[in-house]
């Protein structure tokens, strides 16, 4: 069983994630206790063991999370994501009335935020995109979601039918063959 | 759920999404599902921060009934 120490204090993401999976891809077995200095680092290691079904504890010392990675023998680290993808298809939550469509919608992706384990990915196509883009009223929901360590994307054909490749307001472009992999390397994908 | 805020639950779905719009012109209202802790309502509820009180309570002026108040204390639901 190896044990090894990260000292990720000062760098920004994705750093720590990157140097953090290179060491873990080196161990059969081991605990790697990584250090890092902000809360977006923090759960975003957080994220990556629930991802790869790492075991996970941490203590906090004068604002310096101590991360402890736990990998068991017998465990690759890597392929199917335990955690879902969820694919957002519609800027409203099921078929009926608009508005209660709308606020559906909203209700849902809140309580994303508020339980575990979070989706790997949020993936918005079709008329999902409006969600993402500037004047939604879900954003700052989306935010805290994306500081939780949830990836966001939008489809870019999609922003660019609905002529709003300029008012994207959070998430990263994808297209369709990320979002083939994402959902067929996912242990559950949830469609929306 | 973060704790120091108020919840508004509803009995029923349109008085919740009527009080969502109504609140949104004025301050920042989150619609979410209504907490499992609080068995009685229908399926969506409000919160609201702390801090906005003073404005919640003058938009609550003159609203229907039907909408119940809870103050979310170390995690314990206050009826208000």
């Amino acid at each position: 069983m190896e044990q090894k120490e990260l000292n990720a204090i000062g760098w920004q993401c994705p750093k720590p994630i990157i140097e953090t999976k290179k060491i873990l891809d080196s161990f059969t077995e081991g605990i790697l206790t990584v250090r890092v200095d902000n809360a977006v680092a923090f759960n975003n290691l957080r994220s990556f063991a629930e991802d790869k079904g790492l075991g996970f504890s941490s203590e906090e010392e004068n604002d310096i999370y101590v991360v402890h990675l736990q990998k068991t023998a017998g465990h690759d680290g890597g392929g199917v994501s335990g955690r879902p993808v969820v694919v957002v298809s519609s800027d409203k939550f099921g078929k009926g009335s608009d508005v209660l469509g709308e606020n559906l919608m909203k209700s849902y992706l809140y309580s994303l935020t508020e339980v575990n384990p979070k989706p790997q990915s949020l993936i918005f196509v079709n008329s999902g995109v409006f969600l993402a883009c500037q004047d939604s009223a879900v954003l700052d929901t989306l935010a805290t979601l994306e500081e939780q360590g949830v990836e966001i994307f939008a489809c870019g054909a999609c922003l660019n039918f609905y002529d709003l490749s300029e008012r994207l307001a959070i998430g990263k472009v994808g297209n369709m063959y990320m979002f083939v992999e994402k959902m067929n390397n996912a242990a559950n994908c949830i469609f929306i | 759920m973060s704790t120091g805020c108020f919840v508004l639950t509803f009995d029923s779905t349109h008085q919740a999404i009527a009080m969502e719009k109504r609140l949104q012109g004025i301050f920042q209202a989150q619609l979410m599902p209504t907490p499992r802790q609080i068995t009685s309502g229908c399926g969506f509820a409000i919160k609201v921060k702390e801090a906005e009180r003073r404005q919640l309570d003058e938009a609550l002026q003159g609203a229907e009934p039907g909408y119940h108040l809870y103050l979310l204390e170390n995690g314990d639901y206050i009826r208000q």
